[in-house]
């Protein structure tokens, strides 16, 4: 059982897309951003980005909508996996997601979700301004526990939002 | 090449004859993917067979072509561009511009390699490129807008997340000489008169729409080069101190493994590749390969050998497409590319004295071998590999001279 998380830091994030397309490179052997795992929601078309990706929720939305009991938790990663073998396509799963993080493929009448790449996400790989990270859930809060307490003892420090971990 | 290969990886021509308001579609062959790879070199081999010689800039009967390069839409990120080639009313001579960001990848997946326009629309009008079809549609409404407003409107229009697009704004709509176009993430180019070149053909925007896949060969050893590339080759700054954006040295090359010997039709000398009595320095025939691939900010580092820049670049290209081109074949595609370029120039000032045949990275053109009297012989065309072109160039001298 490992302990780490994928955390996604909006105020990062610059909208280069990178993630979209290694993801789907990684994932579906195919450069179509339509087929990425995680997607990056522009805000109104202004510069404000925000990355969705699966949250792998423990009471998951989307287990629990299975008519088949094709989603199961992987328990080594702390993940939800979709077992192909029982699934039906009924889409049942993308209707209960709360983020829209369950995707389609047309073309392999597939759904599909983040499966963080066993371990090594690509697209924290590839995220060059530290948007997304991979790290141990103890210390996502620590970049936000050192923001407030440099407000608290009034140290300035240059530059955005720390980083976290 | 790998089996079943090339028939996935297929481009698609889309011709544009804006005065009749017709499309023609035709499948890129084999062949001319092979000779010039794709980009800035089949834009340039496009523009030869389509466009009249002689015609100056910002004239209703220039051609406009647009071109994604080979590895556009495979994850270059920073490095990506598409080409842009047209007369340049400022510089006064053809040239392959580069259009940075997802322009390129988003012509690919709306179902485009490469687009030709020729005429001159009545009205102004957008070109849409929707899942393999283009439309062209009426853009009265957006007339003396701005290139941003423009495609910020239209996007609201389509109502879709992901639109690729460049537009012009009302600078390129009188056709000043030095009018730039905007692409969908603010990026601006063409500083030569892009935008002026459009807005003589009436035309105020190109959108791309479309999730049309691109198969990639090998997924995870593209990824592990791609990294590689972008922490040697192009230098970023330590993520934890982003903000302070100071430069850092960049790490030793390590070895990729391949290492052959070049040898046979051209050989290294001095940072020069020469070919047949014509030479062509090094960074010149780098950048004549990366605007080919669709990766025009690619640049290696002086320390990379030249063997090594071509087996990357050749591994790119296997591990994403599946074509295997030879270091040997690269070197040529970025000569013939080069005559091509210089051809079109060699082929304008005859009509017109304004034209420079100007060639880029080449100080001394007599010496070097790109001067008129070396370049027009049927020998060094066969030399280069476009001996097909060799009539369509005597014809018009002929014509020239009758």
């Amino acid at each position: 059982m490992t302990d780490k998380m994928l955390h996604i830091d909006p105020q990062r994030c610059t909208g280069c897309m990178e993630c979209e397309i290694v993801c789907a490179i990684r994932c579906s052997a195919s450069a179509n951003p339509s087929l990425s795992r995680i997607r990056v929601f522009q805000w109104n078309r202004k510069p404000f980005f925000v990355p969705t990706a699966c949250r792998q929720c423990e009471d998951a939305p989307c287990m629990a909508a299975c008519p088949r009991d094709a989603l199961y938790r992987d328990n080594l990663l702390d993940r939800v996996m979709v077992d192909y073998g029982r699934c039906i396509s009924c889409r049942m799963c993308m209707a209960a997601c709360p983020f829209g993080a369950m995707g389609f493929d047309p073309l392999r009448q597939k759904i599909f979700k983040c499966d963080l790449c066993g371990g090594d996400p690509q697209c924290v790989r590839f995220c060059y301004p530290g948007a997304l990270t991979y790290v141990p859930a103890e210390s996502v809060q620590y970049g936000h526990i050192r923001h407030a307490a440099r407000i608290r003892i009034g140290v300035k420090e240059n530059g955005p939002w720390p980083i976290s971990g | 090449m790998e089996r079943g290969t090339f028939m996935e990886t297929a481009g698609t021509i889309g011709y544009i004859d804006l005065n009749k308001k017709d499309v023609t579609v035709e499948t890129l062959t084999r062949d001319r993917r092979c000779r010039f790879l794709g980009g800035g070199g089949i834009n340039a081999y496009l523009f030869l067979r389509h466009s009249e010689s002689g015609i100056p800039p910002l004239d209703s009967n220039d051609t406009i072509v647009l071109g994604a390069g080979i590895l556009s839409g495979f994850g270059g990120g920073p490095m990506e561009s598409a080409a842009f080639s047209t007369r340049f009313p400022l510089t006064y001579r053809f040239e392959s511009g580069a259009i940075p960001g997802g322009f390129g990848a988003g012509m690919r997946w709306a179902g485009f390699d490469h687009i030709v326009l020729t005429g001159k629309a009545k009205r102004p009008i957008f070109i849409a490129l929707r899942n393999g079809g283009i439309t062209l549609e009426s853009a009265g409404a957006l007339k003396k807008t701005g290139a941003a407003e423009s495609l910020e409107c239209i996007g609201r229009k389509e109502g879709t997340q992901g639109i690729q697009g460049l537009a012009i704004g009302p600078d390129g709509e009188n056709r000043l000489h030095g009018a730039k176009a905007v692409t969908h993430d603010g990026r601006i180019f063409g500083a030569s008169g892009a935008g002026a070149a459009l807005g003589a053909k009436n035309v105020k925007a190109v959108i791309c729409t479309g999730t049309r896949d691109l198969p990639v060969k090998h997924p995870q050893e593209l990824l592990d080069l791609l990294k590689e590339i972008l922490e040697q080759w192009i230098v970023l700054p330590d993520p934890s101190h982003f903000h302070e954006m100071l430069p850092k040295t960049g790490p030793e090359i390590k070895d990729t493994g391949e290492r052959k010997t070049a040898a046979g039709v051209f050989q290294e000398r001095g940072g020069f590749f020469e070919k047949k009595g014509m030479r062509l320095p090094r960074d010149t025939v780098f950048e004549s390969i990366a605007h080919c691939l669709g990766l025009g900010f690619l640049r290696a580092p002086e320390t990379v050998s030249e063997t090594e820049v071509l087996t990357v670049i050749g591994n790119l290209i296997r591990f994403a497409s599946g074509l295997v081109f030879h270091k040997t074949q690269l070197v040529d595609a970025a000569f013939r590319v080069h005559a091509l370029n210089h051809l079109i120039r060699i082929r304008d000032e005859q009509y017109d004295s304004r034209v420079t045949p100007f060639s880029r990275g080449v100080k001394n053109p007599a010496a070097d071998g790109w001067d008129k009297r070396s370049l027009m012989r049927l020998k060094v065309f066969r030399t280069l590999g476009i001996e097909d072109l060799w009539p369509k160039m005597r014809e018009q001298e002929k014509r020239r001279d009758g």
